[in-house]
């Protein structure tokens, strides 16, 4: 056991029906990290999410979390962590301030003061019920209860879901005000890559139930290159590139995007001779879109579409 | 858990409000009901149970009551967990450094509260209008509280049941609700019972099973999977007796809508009957058809027709008769087997003379109460109605419990062991009419009067331990017969009332009738013993009959439905089962058996677990089977890359090769380093 590792898994598995949610999934997070999860939907981020916590029991395979079998998670480690779920439910009968009475009576380190500090962040009243609250009114006020208990670990499942940037803006902020004030270790998923580059040292990405990268962000952006190459007329076709995740031909140019892209694949390119070849560099979400976006060669020439058509 | 309890209270407090109107107009129509039923048998103009007399006992109160219990409370439970169905607010409540086990108990504390709100205090408030002076006129004990009490506290099992269908994650969706099917279970076991203790048992047992068994399911979040040993057990235990509700509703439909129609199976039921010449013939209904016929099997032909004999021709011949069931050998009301929410259990409507009902109580006591003040007014007994001398009980007797305003005589004769009398109820007086000595009395039963021929009664019928006799109301005998056969194995005796013909000079027969578990232990050979009288003492003639039973024999598919019923109620109930079907039964257990081995075989058992399920499938036949099916997850497998075998996903390693499941296959795009300290 790695006690540096808040969260650790060892071929963990999970099926629903004969389907793998999650298969054989290897985690390793570092205590103090901002660790973000990525991936498409249903690729099996809530899931592995929910085994952590607990919530659904694994296939096979074994996880810790704060050194804890996730099986058998007691009250104690319970109150260690943090746990923001994806939709933001709380009981629509409670207002603002009865959701924080309640839950306070079972945190002994409740900290009023994150509470309304948080709540007031997001302008939420005291008095204002649940069901009246917007979706980002009410992400906020769960941040507020998932805070508040100032937790080592914080599980957040797309915290942004369904929040407009300004609300989504709140919500990160908040984050690197907790995260950098202390030790803590923050593990969240999300869709929103601006705010996985704003904030995650890590990275993990999901592809259809089977982890495909584990990493600190810069070394993914780095991983992940886009070269452009010019030709006087069409583009000849690809040969075969070492990495390839995505080319694009279009009248007198291809874009060819790699995994770690090397000598091999650039001499592979050059054989193709191109009048200009030059890298592009790609952002989180370029990078990612591409790496897990439709494999293989798209071509938008338009004699060659028709005559496919 | 304060807090727990206070959010659940506060989230189902609207529910309970509803559910305490809706039970409070249900009571309140009943109780109305119960006054309009008083009136009319007042005013003569109506029949009725007598148990419409006390709301506590009135069958429209209980089953309303056992309906609304049984609904709120499976309501409550279920809308308490559907409430947090939802994944994410699950995780709310759960994710909190709180066992789920003190969640559950918050729950169900709360739970119960409304429970006992919503259904118990209107039964309370009704407690305690029956016992208020000038609300009910009829005898009131604790004891009458008993049956909606058990009802009431059915409906926690049904709460129980409401709470594990909320939360039970089941592949077959309406298997969700298999856990009412012990409640209901319950339901029937309480309303059949005839004491108070086996339904008591029976409550608790199923409560805590059930409890149980929704504790488990909070464990873990409504799988089977992940619950502790205590939760898996009361599950299949309920879920058992769903499986077996529903198989048994099943067959029931399948028999009674589609294969019972296409299969008419007519009943055929025959019975003596005795005309007023002291005749004896034998009736037969066959599936409602009426038959008569000489004891050597002849047709009975009307001579005025020469036709077969027609019903209405046939009734008008039969001569009167009384009974007398003895209670030397049913000593007790609670002999007669009464179920617990019968009011013959209670009391007897005794007579109503002059707006005032006379109830015989259970404790052998004539009380009277005002019909119109609806209070009571004082005691009969043999020592007068002042109630200063304790008096001697009065004869309990296996009455029925339904009020005839139209049939019944005003009854003029009560006993005790030892004394009969006549009552003068204007009076309020007692007579008495004979006493004996050295004996003590059976049983008795007065003549009919008959409103038709304007034919008042003169005797009564009375049996002792050693005589029958029939008296009039002056004490004097019209004929004493030694009891022969005894009381003991003949406790029925019955008087056929005969007009003297050119031919018959008999004055009346005198039926000894076999006691029926006896007989049936017997073999059906203890016959019906008559005797024939005339002129006061003589037997003239004496018969030995066999005794007639109902035609037992059904259709096939009757037989087929109990041929699905598990081996073990074969075994135990052999003589209510067709012998012939029982080889379907074992046949169809030992198929279910074969398949379950093959499944938990499949679920990579251990051989312990393959053994005890296969089993319990064999033991509990179809109805195991599916319990089977609904508690486990259906086995994933896929092919073992190494052995090529079907392997089941949830071991880490291969079942047959020990191989570890293969690492997810590259594809050249992975991206990974070691992850260190920020």
């Amino acid at each position: 056991m790695n006690n540096e590792s808040v969260i650790q898994t060892r071929n963990l598995t999970k099926y629903f029906g004969g389907k793998a949610a999650v298969y054989e999934l290897n985690l390793d997070v570092p205590r103090g990290c901002v660790f973000a999860f990525l991936g498409r939907n249903g690729s099996g981020k809530t899931t592995t999410i929910r085994m952590l916590m607990g919530m659904v029991p694994p296939t096979r395979g074994t996880g810790t979390i704060l050194g804890h079998d996730i099986r058998a998670l007691t009250p104690e480690v319970r109150a260690r962590i943090g746990y923001l779920t994806e939709e933001h439910q709380l009981y629509g009968w409670m207002n603002v301030k009865q959701c924080g009475e309640f839950q306070s009576k079972f945190f002994a380190k409740w900290n009023g003061r994150i509470f309304r500090g948080v709540a007031g962040h997001f302008g939420l009243k005291p008095e204002a019920r649940v069901k009246d609250l917007s979706r980002g009114e009410r992400a906020g006020l769960c941040l507020a209860l998932t805070l508040a208990p100032e937790p080592e670990l914080l599980m957040l499942d797309d915290p942004g879901l369904g929040l407009d940037p300004v609300a989504r803006r709140a919500l990160v902020e908040s984050m690197i005000f907790l995260t950098r004030k202390s030790d803590r270790t923050i593990f969240f998923s999300s869709h929103h890559l601006s705010d996985v580059e704003r904030t995650a040292d890590y990275i993990a990405v999901f592809d259809r139930s089977i982890l495909r990268a584990c990493c600190p962000l810069e070394k993914f952006q780095e991983s992940v290159q886009q070269v452009r190459l010019r030709f006087p007329g069409t583009p000849p076709a690809l040969p075969k590139i070492p990495g390839l995740l995505q080319a694009v031909r279009t009248e007198n140019e291809l874009r060819v995007t790699c995994v770690h892209y090397n000598g091999e694949a650039e001499t592979a390119l050059r054989t193709l001779s191109p009048v200009e070849m030059e890298s592009v560099p790609l952002g989180l979400e370029d990078a990612f879109i591409s790496y897990l976006g439709e494999r293989g060669e798209k071509t938008f020439i338009l004699s060659e579409m028709e005559a496919q058509s | 858990m304060k807090a727990l309890i206070q959010k659940d209270l506060r989230e189902n407090l609207k529910l309970a409000l509803i559910g305490l109107l809706i039970f409070s107009l249900l009571l309140l129509q009943a109780y109305q009901t119960c006054i309009s039923t008083l009136t009319n048998m007042l005013t003569g103009n109506s029949s009725g149970q007598i148990g419409a007399l006390q709301p506590l006992l009135a069958t429209g109160l209980l089953t309303g009551t056992a309906f609304f219990c049984a609904i709120f409370g499976t309501a409550l439970g279920w809308l308490q967990t559907r409430n947090e169905a939802h994944r994410d607010l699950w995780a709310f409540l759960i994710h909190r450094p709180v066992t789920r086990t003190k969640i559950f108990w918050g729950k169900t504390i709360a739970g119960l509260c409304l429970y006992a709100f919503g259904a118990g205090l209107p039964l309370a408030v009704l407690v305690a209008v029956v016992r208020t002076p000038g609300y009910v006129a009829a005898p009131f004990e604790w004891a009458m509280v008993v049956p909606p009490a058990l009802i009431f506290f059915t409906g926690i099992a049904y709460y129980f049941a409401g709470l594990l269908t909320g939360m039970r994650q089941a592949r077959w969706y309406a298997s969700r609700c298999f856990g009412l099917g012990l409640a209901i279970a319950t339901s029937f076991g309480v309303v059949a019972s005839t004491v108070f203790w086996i339904p008591t048992v029976l409550i608790a047992v199923v409560v805590v099973i059930l409890a149980a068994a929704a504790w488990g399911a909070y464990q873990s979040g409504g799988f089977y999977r992940g619950q502790p040993v205590a939760g898996r057990l009361a599950l299949t235990v309920a879920l058992t007796a769903g499986c077996g509700v529903a198989l048994f509703a099943s067959v029931g439909l399948l028999v009674n809508l589609v294969l019972g129609p296409l299969t008419h199976h007519p009943y055929v039921w025959s019975y003596y009957q005795m005309t007023r010449d002291g005749t004896i013939y034998k009736e037969t209904n066959r599936d409602g058809n009426m038959e008569y016929a000489d004891l050597d099997g002849h047709p009975l032909l009307d001579p005025k027709t020469g036709q077969k004999m027609e019903p209405k021709e046939f009734s008008k011949r039969i001569a009167y008769g009384r009974g007398v069931l003895s209670t030397l050998k049913y000593r007790n009301r609670d002999q007669y087997q009464y179920s617990i929410q019968n009011a013959s259990g209670f009391f007897s409507l005794w007579n109503i003379t002059d707006k005032t009902l006379w109830y015989l109580d259970r404790h052998g006591k004539l009380l009277g109460y005002d019909g119109q003040t609806r209070k009571f007014i004082g005691s009969l007994d043999t020592h007068g109605n002042d109630g200063k001398l304790a008096s001697e009980p009065f004869l309990q007797l296996a009455d029925s419990n339904y009020y005839n305003a139209y049939g019944d005589v005003p009854q003029k004769i009560i006993a005790t062991a030892k004394t009969v009398y006549q009552v003068d109820f204007k009076e309020r007086t007692l007579k008495p009419v004979f006493t004996l000595t050295n004996d003590e009395i059976g049983g008795y039963d007065e003549e009919e009067a008959s409103y038709e021929d304007n034919h008042a009664a003169k005797n009564f019928l009375i049996t002792t331990r050693k005589t029958v006799c029939l008296m009039d109301y002056d004490g004097r005998a019209i004929f004493t017969l030694p009891y022969k056969p005894g009381y003991f194995e003949y406790p029925q005796v019955e008087i056929s009332f005969l007009q003297l013909t050119n031919s018959s000079m008999n004055n009346f027969a005198v039926w000894f009738l076999p006691d029926y578990l006896m007989n049936k232990a017997a073999e059906w050979k203890m016959p019906e013993h008559i005797l024939w009288i005339a002129n006061g003492q003589t037997v003239t003639k004496s018969a030995d009959l066999p005794v007639l039973r109902l035609d037992e024999e059904s259709s096939w598919p009757d037989k087929l439905a109990t041929a699905l019923l598990p081996p073990p109620v074969h075994v135990d109930f052999d003589d209510k089962i067709y012998k012939s079907w029982n080889l379907l039964s074992y046949t169809l257990a030992l198929v279910c058996s074969v398949i379950g081995w093959t499944l938990a075989r499949r679920y990579n058992f251990s051989t312990r677990a393959i053994i005890g399920w296969t089993l319990f499938i064999f033991l509990l036949g179809i109805a195991g089977l599916l319990t089977f099916m609904c508690v486990q997850e259906w086995p994933v497998r896929e092919i073992c890359t190494n052995c090529k075998k079907f392997r089941a996903v949830d071991r880490e390693s291969c079942e047959h090769c020990e191989a570890p499941f293969s690492p997810p296959e590259k594809n050249g795009t992975e991206i990974f380093e070691p992850l260190a300290k920020v």
